[in-house]
């Protein structure tokens, strides 16, 4: 059985694989500015979005300080409309505490290194995310949560039944050369939040649109649409962000938040980590040689 | 709660002005984003962990006196899109000493944010995103140490 499954598993991944060893083909270039490619495509015609993309846009995929800011979007050019709270949810947030600029970032599940939602990948992470796709689905591997998204583009509906989860539950379908995603049934965890406006919470009636498209080969666009009728009073849209290929490049394993010396360090009730980054529920070779010497006898 | 969300609050209205949207939580209300000390010590470890990476430097004081000190610097995944050898380059340096710009914890405690690095070899490289509000050249300040 556990056989029968791992070999599901292979088959699905090999699959998903193809077209995404296709796309890899495309030298990486160094020059400073990419040219515009035309769009890689499926079999079906349809945009092939496989590979590797960092947010914002890129002059070099081989160097990108982290002092450094890559913008998905020039707020100058399409400025970002800010999200219109029903009173109550207007209320709670001045309850949660409120800033002059509507900022409510107090409480950040992901502070706590919750999962950041499914439209955080694209709208509210630095972080590298992969494309997996062939003509029957898509698959999105990120680098944010060490999570995946997958979306069938195959015509299915979403199931009847269906349990609230940090992503929800995507179906997609094709406008033109645009991915179209139906994202609903989110854990209400799952906060909004995008770099200029750190989050807010949702409901569990809210529901994403997504569009996804590649208008050239080394350009991922992508735009989210939020309806939630118990928070929001009409639907917020973020503006169109972009995303640059990093055509050869791996991503990597976030292993989520083993690493929160400064979470413990702001919150008094948690366990502090020492200056030399000791943990005690976890092995050190200090500790190890100098309990050895102690105990070992 | 309420005060720990004020807290929260005041520490990010602050950040909002100053730090680039992939720092995984406050600096502020950790850090003093208006210091900038420069740090020299023997790099004794190296913590290669999300949501931040941090190394540790054994700094002596004038009196001869060794504090242990904590750097925290950008996420390993961040780190490794700028340069793919920088684990590389901290372990290289095990034992040796090395230099860096970083703004202080507010609490007094031996802990602060890393700007740059200067390696035992000369190597110089950002290690954090940029969360240093004042006038001094961070990068600057390591190309002159001897």
């Amino acid at each position: 059985m556990a056989n029968r499954f791992l070999c599901g598993i292979f088959l699905a991944a090999g699959c998903l694989m193809l077209p995404a060893a296709g796309a890899q083909q495309h030298p990486a270039s160094k020059d400073a500015v990419q040219k515009p490619e035309s769009t890689p495509r499926l079999p079906d015609g349809h945009p092939d979005f496989s590979g590797v993309w960092y947010p914002g846009v890129i002059k070099d995929i081989n160097h990108i300080p982290p002092n450094e800011n890559h913008r998905g979007y020039d707020p100058k050019v399409t400025p970002q409309e800010k999200p219109a709270f029903q009173p109550w949810a207007q209320e709670k947030i001045r309850l949660m505490g409120l800033t002059t600029d509507n900022h409510l970032e107090l409480l950040v599940p992901n502070l706590e290194c919750m999962p950041r939602g499914a439209l955080s990948y694209f709208i509210g992470s630095g972080y590298a995310i992969q494309l997996v796709q062939n003509v029957h689905e898509l698959a999105l591997l990120t680098e944010s949560d060490t999570t995946w998204r997958y979306i069938p583009t195959d015509g299915r509906g979403h199931p009847k039944y269906m349990d609230p989860q940090w992503n929800g539950n995507s179906v997609g379908h094709w406008e033109g050369d645009t991915l179209v995603v139906d994202t609903v049934s989110l854990d209400t965890r799952a906060w909004i939040g995008y770099p200029d406006y750190l989050g807010w919470f949702p409901s569990d009636e809210v529901h994403y649109t997504e569009r996804i498209s590649r208008p050239e080969a080394h350009t991922l666009v992508y735009q989210a649409t939020v309806e939630d009728p118990k928070v929001l009073t009409k639907p917020w849209t973020s503006v169109p962000r972009k995303f640059t290929w990093a055509a050869g490049k791996w991503i990597n394993e976030r292993y989520n938040c083993t690493n929160m010396s400064d979470y413990q360090q702001l919150s008094p009730d948690k366990k502090p980590i020492d200056a030399e980054g000791n943990d005690e529920r976890f092995y050190d070779e200090a500790e190890y040689e100098r309990m050895r010497k102690q105990f070992n006898k | 709660m309420r005060k720990l969300g004020g807290f929260l609050l005041l520490a990010f209205s602050v950040l909002l002005c100053a730090m680039p949207a992939m720092s995984h939580h406050s600096f502020a209300a950790e850090f003093d984003g208006h210091k900038l000390i420069t740090y020299t010590g023997i790099l004794t470890k190296l913590d290669w962990g999300n949501p931040h990476g941090f190394f540790y430097l054994d700094v002596k004081d004038e009196s001869g006196n060794v504090t242990k000190w904590a750097f925290e610097i950008a996420s390993p995944n961040i780190l490794r899109r700028s340069d793919e050898a920088t684990r590389t380059y901290f372990l290289a340096n095990m034992g040796k000493p090395i230099s860096t710009t970083a703004c202080p914890a507010k609490n007094g405690i031996p802990r602060a944010a890393t700007q740059y690095v200067k390696f035992a070899d000369g190597r110089i490289a950002p290690m954090g995103p940029k969360t240093y509000m004042g006038d001094l050249d961070s990068e600057q300040i390591l190309r002159n140490l001897k």
